[in-house]
């Protein structure tokens, strides 16, 4: 569908995603079909117009946050290679500077017209999740009043006494909610820095999430292993949660059955250190850098799970630069594309 | 005999409740609609000094500093007549009457860009629904950091110095303050006025304050 509605826009040939495609009116021309070292793809960006050894002149503009290249033409900045026979037979690959300008702001108009719409289709999906977030309100509701029904002084000493069916029920929704407060962030990024930042072990926010999932992992015979004894703390805003709670979901979604999630807490001088790893298919080369990126689903993730937004890894890397850290992704021991992926970040300690 | 010791805030450090006493001591006011969204009556369960209002039903109250901690819902909790912007605007007003007061937003509709300004302006938020551990970790942090003298000190040194009071009028009355806190004697409101040369309605929000400042350190109710 992309495909079909770049080319009704497009009239020239053009690069997107490493393919040469045929524009709405002019296709690919033989020489660039054949043309081998193919360089105009690598000039992206900065110089905006590329000429190749065959004299063609390329373009280089971008879409939906990718490079995309107007290549094989013939434009007034087109050296000398050309001769006059040449031109005649390429004559339908001429094109004036108006007409590059004029497909880069269709191009930009489209693109914000697509993303207005995705943020309102997006809008009226979190509108109708508030509805949910009610009836999430009124089981948790019951569920509290029924673990405060036990013997105890405080709720916790009650929760510590209810029966493991009980329990999975509260973690249960939980994990729902957290997962509900999550979509906050996804239609409003600013949310993140809401509230006072506070002071809390790493080993709380990871420990909180791995009982929250527990139940769902164990469903697919995943054991999740919290390793590490350091309970250093840090001083992080309540949106920080979402962090272990994006990875773990990642893992358990992309992890093989009957494997184990392995979580490291480690203390590093000023600084804790935390690694999130799980076997399964890992994320191929050339989207390593991209997977942080919004809408990004590599196809190892596209495979597994066909619907997805491509919003979670996005917004873990916002809540990591909202305190000031990143997160980065490797994967090791691959044979035929299956591997150990891992997560990791650090994250400096609170100094009172 | 005159003593000239010079008194500052921290004086009264000693005086402070201890964690566990705050939150029952704390006076916590719940406003929202929707009766069951907050677990207020687990609160009380629990031991803390909770009051519930479906919608605003004393404004009064909430200028005069009357509750140590507001969790305020953002929809349908004022009439027209109250805010026109409910509870935003109930917001703003209690923090421009009453700058110290400590309000924690509750509300489930984070997503909505519009209402930036009402997380922005609360000392702290809580997402709708929230459980009650969640609720009372907020509640405990909130109370423990931000229900002391300290705290509400400070606010009243910027409004002072809003005011341009001199720095040394400033120091004057803290000492005087804190001698009158010792003493478990109240401030009137003409008297502020007349020892910092405020306006009435400026002496009025300080009173406030001192109120509050004297609950923190445990003295009055």
């Amino acid at each position: 569908m992309m495909r079909d509605l770049l080319r009704a826009v497009i009239p020239t040939p053009y690069i997107y995603e490493n393919c040469l495609e045929d524009g709405g009116r002019v296709p690919q021309s033989n020489y660039c079909k054949k043309c081998n070292p193919k360089h105009c793809i690598r000039n992206t960006g900065d110089p905006y117009h590329y000429e190749c050894k065959g004299g063609f002149s390329s373009f280089s503009l971008s879409w939906m946050g990718k490079p995309l290249i107007l290549n094989g033409l013939i434009s007034p900045f087109t050296g000398s290679k050309f001769s006059g026979i040449r031109r005649k037979q390429y004559r339908n690959y001429r094109v004036s500077e108006q007409d590059i300008e004029l497909i880069k702001s269709t191009l930009i108009s489209i693109e914000k017209f697509i993303s207005l719409r995705t943020e309102e289709n997006l809008m009226d999906s979190v509108t109708f999740l508030h509805e949910i977030r009610t009836s999430v309100g009124i089981v948790l509701a019951c569920c509290e009043e029924i673990i405060s029904g036990q013997s105890g002084f405080t709720f916790e000493e009650k929760l510590e006494r209810t029966d493991p069916k009980t329990k999975d029920l509260f973690d249960s929704i939980g994990l729902l909610q957290e997962q509900l407060n999550l979509t906050d962030i996804i239609t409003n990024p600013s949310s993140i820095t809401y509230g006072k930042k506070y002071r809390s072990t790493i080993h709380k926010y990871f420990l909180k999430m791995v009982k929250l999932f527990a139940p769902r992992a164990a469903k697919r015979g995943i054991r999740i292993q919290l390793n590490g004894t350091t309970y250093a703390e840090i001083f992080a805003y309540n949106s920080f949660q979402f962090i272990p709670l994006i990875l773990l979901d990642n893992a358990i979604k992309y992890s093989f059955s009957n494997r184990e999630i392995i979580v490291s807490l480690e203390e590093r001088a000023d600084r804790v250190s935390i690694k999130v790893s799980s076997v399964g298919k890992v994320v191929p080369d050339e989207y390593r850098d991209r997977i942080f990126d919004k809408h990004v689903r590599a196809p190892n993730a596209t495979e597994e799970h066909p619907r997805g937004m491509g919003m979670g890894l996005y917004i873990a890397r916002l809540i990591a630069g909202a305190h000031e850290t990143s997160i980065t992704y490797r994967c090791f021991s691959v044979s035929g594309g299956v591997g150990t992926n891992e997560f990791s970040f650090e994250i400096a300690k609170y100094v009172g | 005999m005159f003593s000239l010791k010079r008194r500052s805030i921290s004086d009264i450090d000693h005086l402070i409740i201890a964690p566990e006493l705050v939150r029952k001591r704390a006076r916590i006011l719940v406003i929202d609609d929707d009766e069951e969204a907050f677990p207020y009556k687990l609160l009380q369960k629990e031991g803390y000094y909770v009051h519930y209002w479906p919608r605003i039903e004393n404004l009064r109250l909430l200028e005069s500093g009357e509750y140590d901690l507001i969790i305020l819902d953002i929809f349908g909790v004022a009439a027209k007549d109250v805010s026109a912007t409910d509870g935003i605007g109930v917001l703003e007003h209690i923090k421009k009457s009453n700058p110290g007061q400590l309000v924690i937003a509750y509300s489930g509709q984070k997503y909505d860009l519009s209402q930036a300004r009402f997380w922005k302006i609360a000392d702290d938020y809580l997402g709708k629904p929230s459980s009650l551990i969640e609720c009372k970790e907020k509640i405990d942090f909130l109370l423990n950091k931000e229900f002391t003298p300290k705290h509400y000190w400070d606010e009243l040194v910027h409004i002072l110095q809003a005011e341009s009071i001199s720095q040394k009028s400033i120091r004057r009355f803290e000492s005087y303050l804190v001698r009158e806190i010792k003493r478990g004697k109240a401030m009137p409101v003409h008297k502020i006025e007349r020892f910092l040369r405020i306006s009435d309605h400026i002496a009025s929000i300080i009173g406030v304050l001192i109120q509050v400042i004297n609950r923190s350190a445990g003295q009055g109710q």
